[in-house]
């Protein structure tokens, strides 16, 4: 039973110091090896599901609280906060099962030929199946591969040692690169470019124009 | 001395550490017996709370290391940590009283268990 009971305690340990890398870099360093020696105690001492319980309540809340005071401490110090790699891994892993849903509409709105609102925010004036499908996975890779280049950029200037604002200019650069080249993909696979180039000026004032111009093409 | 805003949990702990020097589960332990239980530290709260209290000087950590455990690092209160505990039980207190001149509480509290 004892061994029984140290394998969870070994598997929890475990899965608690992968959690761990949430925290802010300079948190981890400091507190990590404190923090895995309480929650090993706490799981001799009291029920596997109960220390989870909270632990996993209180991870949010700390985890901001962590995030802020780091960034308003680096702020106050004149320095860079460090970027915290696992957690944009874990933002994208979370974001992921929301993508996926969203993109299985899209997909289930095209097979179905329903003209309806997802079809809509996919950029849904497709003619075709093939259009919509070539909107669903030509325009992401090539967003994918404009936002690749800055971030290989990025790592040879900066190397691993990632920083917020390097990363805030780096994002912002991809994404504006991701959404120009999106929009051209998109106005050119629909023939409808002259729709805003023949008037620049009235295609944000006009929308509504510009949209059914590039509806009808 | 200008007394920096004490959570819940960081007067506990510093009431944990009033009479001697405790690593972090003792701590947590320590907290959960004073409060009846009503306060129960994971130790995402218990180490976000000793940050903030090793950086207001409220407390400090001690050369001693746990021969059970070499992870455990021992903590203890400081001067300064001392005096602001001082202050914000007399805070407190005036509170108790202010409540029990306008009948808010009883004029002698009941003893908790």
């Amino acid at each position: 039973m004892s061994s029984l009971r140290h394998t969870h305690g070994s598997r929890s340990e475990r899965m608690y110091g992968v959690i761990l890398h949430l925290y802010p870099p300079a948190f981890r360093e400091r507190f990590e090896p404190e923090m895995r020696s309480v929650f090993a105690q706490m799981l001799e001492d009291e029920p596997r599901l109960r220390v989870w319980l909270r632990t996993i309540l209180e991870l949010p809340g700390n985890l901001i609280a962590e995030h802020v005071s780091d960034i308003v401490a680096a702020s106050a110090d004149g320095r860079i906060p460090r970027i915290n790699i696992a957690l944009l891994v874990a933002g994208v892993v979370l974001l992921a099962p929301g993508a996926l849903v969203f993109s299985l509409g899209l997909l289930g709105s095209m097979i179905a030929h329903d003209h309806g609102f997802l079809q809509t925010v996919a950029g849904g004036f497709a003619s075709s199946r093939q259009t919509l499908l070539v909107e669903l996975i030509v325009l992401p890779l090539i967003a994918a591969f404009v936002n690749v280049l800055p971030l290989s950029l990025h790592v040879k200037r900066h190397g691993m040692s990632l920083s917020y604002a390097s990363v805030r200019e780096s994002a912002l650069n991809a994404l504006l690169a991701a959404a120009a080249i999106s929009l051209v993909a998109f106005l050119l696979l629909h023939d409808a470019v002259h729709c805003v180039v023949q008037n620049p000026l009235t295609t944000a004032t006009h929308l509504r124009q510009t949209l059914s111009c590039i509806q009808s093409s | 001395m200008s007394s920096p805003s004490l959570t819940s949990a960081m007067l506990h702990i510093l009431l944990a550490l009033s009479h001697r020097e405790r690593h972090g589960y003792d701590i947590m332990k320590q907290v959960e017996e004073d409060s009846s239980g009503s306060i129960r530290l994971g130790p995402g709260t218990l180490y976000g709370a000793i940050k903030r209290m090793l950086q207001d000087e409220l407390i400090e950590e001690t050369e001693e290391r746990d021969a059970e455990d070499e992870r455990r690092r021992v903590y203890r209160l400081t001067k300064i940590g001392r005096t602001i505990l001082k202050q914000e039980l007399t805070r407190m207190e005036d509170v108790v009283h202010l409540a029990q001149r306008r009948k808010l509480l009883p004029l002698q509290s009941p003893k908790r268990a």
